[in-house]
């Protein structure tokens, strides 16, 4: 009944709450809070800067640059924000130039130039609690968006410690009481994301993965580059960049086959127009053949995105996943672009033997050229026919025609003006493996010879710490192969008659001593130490480990992970009942972690119990709700009652006032010292009960 | 640090419903008031995302939604570790308000107008700090840091509006700390009244001091107090009077503590009678008047007689008289001496 009396009065969440509770938002933010938020954004929003629009980056400095001016010049006065007006004003530009960038404000690229300017905005109207807020969860998402132009060890480091540091401003946000030491507030920060950790992991494992997209991927959501592309001009571009870019790694399941003979094949040209190499548009014929031959090589390719459909095989592959296939002139392709790090089987058999089916009319394509070009190169090869050389002889004799003549191979050739292969051949006579591609299978051509262009790589590098071959743009190479009557498809490397080295030893062999080389090109004797490449290969291992298992843990590679881990073909069911275990148990863990520390009392608070537990042994039990000296005076009454002798009782009182009064001093007391809580244990030690 | 409640609003009719429920009942368990120490156990702490909280998981879904689109892995990584920091920050919130002791101290008593002090005692007994504890009701709010193994007094101050006992409403605990991305909650309605004098009229009307001759009165203001005799303590007597002799007797036999009980060495004639004020002041507007004269008669050092009704109250000067008459004044006809701050 008495409960009906003050019933009405007992609500969960009553308007009052709610009101004061808007109070404790609105509290202004602290210097410390804003300084903090700042210094947390410069890695956030320092990587950006590198492919952001120049304008956004230099608005958002501005912007930074400014608020904290403002909090420097207001001291503790409360700060003075540029007016409303003012800040529409910012707003209106800042949403003019991201269309004027991008056209759009959605998308990627526009999204994320979009969302930096609205943060640098936010933060010169950044007064309370909850504006403060608001910036924070804007800068996590911020932290996300770096994801999207790069996802190296580097860029995970820096984003963990952006994640700290923004963390750490929520907590300095929500010190209503007294602000907080950066150190602690930083350290707390820390050992929240630390415990947050194994959860972490127990969600990226079993969290159930889906293959995306969930909508449209904008065309600008690959921004990788390959050394590829689906066309091939030979002299327009006058130098070749050497990139270190990863094309794909490579893992052999067989014995890895010579690296001269490591030919992976890519995008096949064999359209000419005098100038470019294009694939063939729409091919009709049938596909070329070849028979197994040789060791087969099984292997396991891990292939970089590259916004096109195309897979690497050696050749000539025979076995490809399921959803890719060869094109009639032995491309692999995939169904749809590689838009992310994608990973697949392969069986190749490196010595295997072309078979020569083709009749006129599948062979029509390959002798294509255009007319009334190369006049010089059609006039020699004219020579040679007229001399009758055919068939592999010609192929031979073009070859010793690279040899003998004073050809060169360089990344930095002239410029070929319209007839480039006449140009080539007979003037400047500087090319890299295009040049020579391109000049000889226009010769082939032009002796009536069916033949193409393949592109892909060439060799590749085995990494010695975890066995992985690593094949890099600067591996790209073009060869020729060209169809021989009773044989088949064969293939020349034209490059390999001027640069047997090339072949042989990969790129950095080829290249002369004065030229300079990228860091990390291999054979380069003279500088490259045995350190070097040590550290070179353990942390090629380490950014492969990465990729394999952080970058590349897709939906296929979670089920595989789960079934080596010993569920049988997971379905999302499963994986959603062993995550919630998997929660539950880490909870627990944590949750012990943090619960810990109750356990490591206060040495006067010890004192006290042991000797609260003494008098309970006595028969004068504290109640749960007693001060200490409520409890000394009914200790007191009750051990009267006991008839003790009279020295004895008179030497306990005074122990149990003394007691009492000092443990209530040093609890509730302003301060303690060291010595006090000393001689607080010796006093309870002392009494004999 | 206070912020006056304003007119209630009628609340919405399921929120009636839900307050009249026993899911309301069950969940919330109302106790009323609260004498001693109150232990936060884990029945006593509630916990429900902020509306933060709340707009944290939406950006979690959206980061989410973006990862599995563009095939972000270290986007999962980001929003996984998030969404567990989150689940972290739970923890954390709820054991900062957990286990925590709660116990009333003391209420100062006030005069009506004034603002009332509660002082309340935060006792943590576990060795890591609680940050950023909120003490809230529907007349003031405060805030306040507990250091780990130490305790904290929060002020809630409250204004007192009316004279008699000010009790504290049921009041709300609660912590956001360290995210603010959840609230830890509980009740308490600790039973510390505050006596609440009624208000001082405005000076004006000269004391009623009786005609010369008829007492042997020497004017006050030789500041020596004599000692009357012991009497026992009191809320509202001054600790400086305690007997402090005698206290430790009190510890032993379970006694009261003793009060030194003074007055001043002159007697007067100045009756304080409620009944000789005109009748055509309110029963407040006389208690007003009384309030003035006392501290006038206080000030100028005037022994004085407070006469409500039948008894009378001393004469005397200065403590304990003017605490005990200014307590009389503040109780007289008081049908119900508890008045809670809310009403």
């Amino acid at each position: 009944m008495a409960s009906k009396r003050f019933f009405p009065k007992v609500l969960p969440m009553t308007r009052e709450t709610l009101a004061s509770d808007a109070v404790s938002q609105d509290q202004p933010a602290s210097r410390l809070v804003i300084v903090t938020l700042l210094a947390a954004l410069v890695p956030v929003l320092g990587p950006h800067s590198a492919h952001l629009p120049t304008w956004c980056v230099g608005f958002a400095t501005l912007m930074f640059m400014w608020r904290l001016w403002l909090t420097w010049r207001s001291g503790f006065a409360p700060v003075r924000l540029p007016s409303k007006w003012l800040l529409m004003l910012l707003l209106g530009l800042a949403i003019a130039g991201t269309l004027w960038t991008h056209r759009t404000l959605f998308g990627r690229d526009a999204g994320v130039t979009f969302v930096t300017l609205m943060l640098s905005l936010k933060l010169l109207e950044t007064r309370s609690k909850r504006d403060v807020v608001v910036a924070v969860f804007l800068s996590y998402f911020l932290i996300l968006t770096n994801f999207f132009y790069s996802q190296t060890i580097g860029i995970a480091a820096l984003m963990l410690v952006s994640l700290v540091l923004i963390t750490s401003v929520l907590i300095a946000a929500n010190r209503d009481a007294a602000p907080m030491p950066v150190l602690a507030q930083t350290r707390l920060a820390g050992l929240i994301i630390l415990q947050a950790f194994p959860m972490m992991l127990v969600l990226f494992l079993l969290f159930p993965r889906v293959n995306g997209p969930l909508w449209g991927l904008p065309a600008d959501s690959t921004a990788s580059t390959s050394g590829l592309s689906e066309s091939m001009s030979p002299g327009q571009i006058t130098s070749l960049s050497l990139s270190d870019g990863v094309a794909f790694r490579v893992k052999f399941n067989s014995p890895t086959p010579k690296e001269s003979s490591m030919y992976w094949r890519g995008p096949v040209l064999s359209a000419f127009d005098g100038r470019n190499w294009r694939m063939q548009a729409g091919n009709p014929l049938r596909p070329s053949r070849f028979e197994e031959a040789g060791a087969a090589v099984d292997y396991t390719v891990t292939l970089e995105p590259l916004s096109k459909p195309w897979l690497f095989a050696l050749e000539m592959p025979t076995k490809l996943p399921e959803y890719a296939r060869l094109t009639p002139d032995l491309q692999p392709i995939n169904t749809k672009p590689t838009q992310s790090r994608l990973r697949y089987d392969a069986r190749s058999y490196p010595s295997y033997r072309p078979v020569a089916f083709e009749e006129h009319t599948d062979l029509a394509p390959y002798l294509v050229l255009p007319p009334r070009s190369n006049a010089r190169t059609r006039e020699m090869i004219a020579t040679w026919v007229f001399e009758g050389t055919r068939g592999e002889a010609m192929v031979a004799r073009a070859l010793r025609y690279f040899r003998t003549e004073e050809f060169f191979y360089t990344f930095e050739p002239p410029l070929l003006d319209n007839n480039p292969v006449d140009e080539f051949l007979f003037i400047t006579k500087r090319g890299f493996c295009e040049h020579y591609a391109s000049a000889f299978t226009v010769m082939m051509r032009m002796a009536g010879i069916p033949a193409r262009v393949v592109t892909g790589y060439q060799g590749g590098e085995i990494n010695p710490v975890d066995g992985f071959f690593t094949v890099r743009q600067a591996d790209a190479h073009a060869w020729s192969e060209v169809w021989i009557a009773g044989r088949g498809w064969m293939r020349v490397d034209p490059t390999a008659a001027v640069s047997p080295a090339r072949i042989e030893r990969g790129l950095g062999g080829a290249l002369p001593q004065r030229f300079a080389q990228p860091l990390i090109t291999r054979y380069a004797p003279g500088w490259s130490t045995d350190a070097l490449q040590k550290f070179k290969f353990n942390w090629e291992a380490v950014t492969n480990t990465w990729n394999q298992w952080v970058l590349n843990y897709s939906p296929d590679r979670q089920k595989e992970t789960l079934e080596r881990l010993g569920m049988k073909t997971p379905s999302w069911q499963d994986m959603v009942i062993a995550m919630t275990i998997g929660m539950g148990l880490v909870s627990l863990v944590v949750t012990g972690w943090l619960l810990k520390a109750r356990r490591e009392h206060d040495p006067v608070q010890r004192a006290w119990e042991r000797f609260c537990k003494r008098l309970a042994r006595a028969g004068v039990v504290r109640a749960p709700a007693e001060g200490p000296l409520d409890f000394a005076r009914r200790a007191a009454t009750e051990l009267r009652a006991r008839q003790l002798p009279e020295a004895a009782f008179g030497a306990l009182l005074s122990g149990v006032q003394a007691i009492a009064v000092t443990y209530a001093a040093l609890r509730y007391g302003p301060q303690r010292d060291a010595a006090g809580v000393r001689q607080f244990s010796q006093m309870v030690k002392e009494l004999r009960v | 640090m206070t912020s006056a409640g304003t007119a209630k609003q009628p609340r919405p009719l399921f929120a009636r419903m839900f307050r009249y429920s026993m899911i309301f009942n069950w969940i919330f368990q109302p106790r009323g008031p609260e004498s001693g120490e109150v232990f936060l156990n884990q029945r006593r702490v509630f916990i429900f995302p902020t509306r933060y909280g709340f707009l944290f998981l939406l950006s979690l879904l959206a980061m989410l939604a973006g990862s599995i689109n563009y095939d972000l892995s270290l986007g999962f990584v980001l929003t996984f570790f998030l969404a567990s920091a989150g689940l972290v920050a739970m923890l954390h919130t709820f054991r900062n308000q957990v286990h925590l002791i709660l116990r009333p101290i003391k209420a100062e008593s006030v005069f009506a107008g004034e603002t009332a002090a509660f002082d309340l005692l935060l006792i943590n007994q576990k060795n890591f700090e609680r940050a950023s504890m909120w003490l809230r009701c529907a007349e003031g709010y405060t805030t306040i840091d507990v250091p780990p193994n130490r305790n904290a007094t929060a002020t809630l101050r409250i204004p007192a509006t009316a004279r008699g006992l000010l009790r504290l409403p049921r009041l709300t605990i609660e912590t956001r700390y360290p995210l603010g991305l959840l609230r830890a909650w509980s009740y308490w309605q600790p039973d510390l009244p505050c006596l609440v004098y009624p208000r001082p009229a405005t000076a004006g009307a000269a004391l009623p001091v009786a005609p010369e001759g008829s007492g042997e009165g020497t004017p006050a203001g030789s500041g020596t107090e004599d000692f009357a005799g012991l009497r026992e303590h009191t809320a509202s007597d001054s600790p400086r009077h305690i007997a402090w002799k005698s206290a430790t007797l009190a510890l032993e036999t379970g006694g009261a503590l003793l009060t030194k009980h003074f007055y001043g060495s002159a007697s007067s004639d100045l009756i304080l009678d409620i009944n000789t004020l005109p009748a055509t002041l309110g029963l407040e507007e006389k208690l007003s008047q009384l309030t003035r004269w006392l501290l006038d008669a206080e000030a100028t050092r005037l022994a004085y007689t407070l006469r409500l009704g039948a008894d009378d109250i001393g004469p005397g000067l200065a403590e304990p008289h003017r605490s005990e008459c200014l307590r009389a004044l503040a109780l007289y006809q008081l049908r119900e001496p508890a008045v809670s701050a809310a009403a």
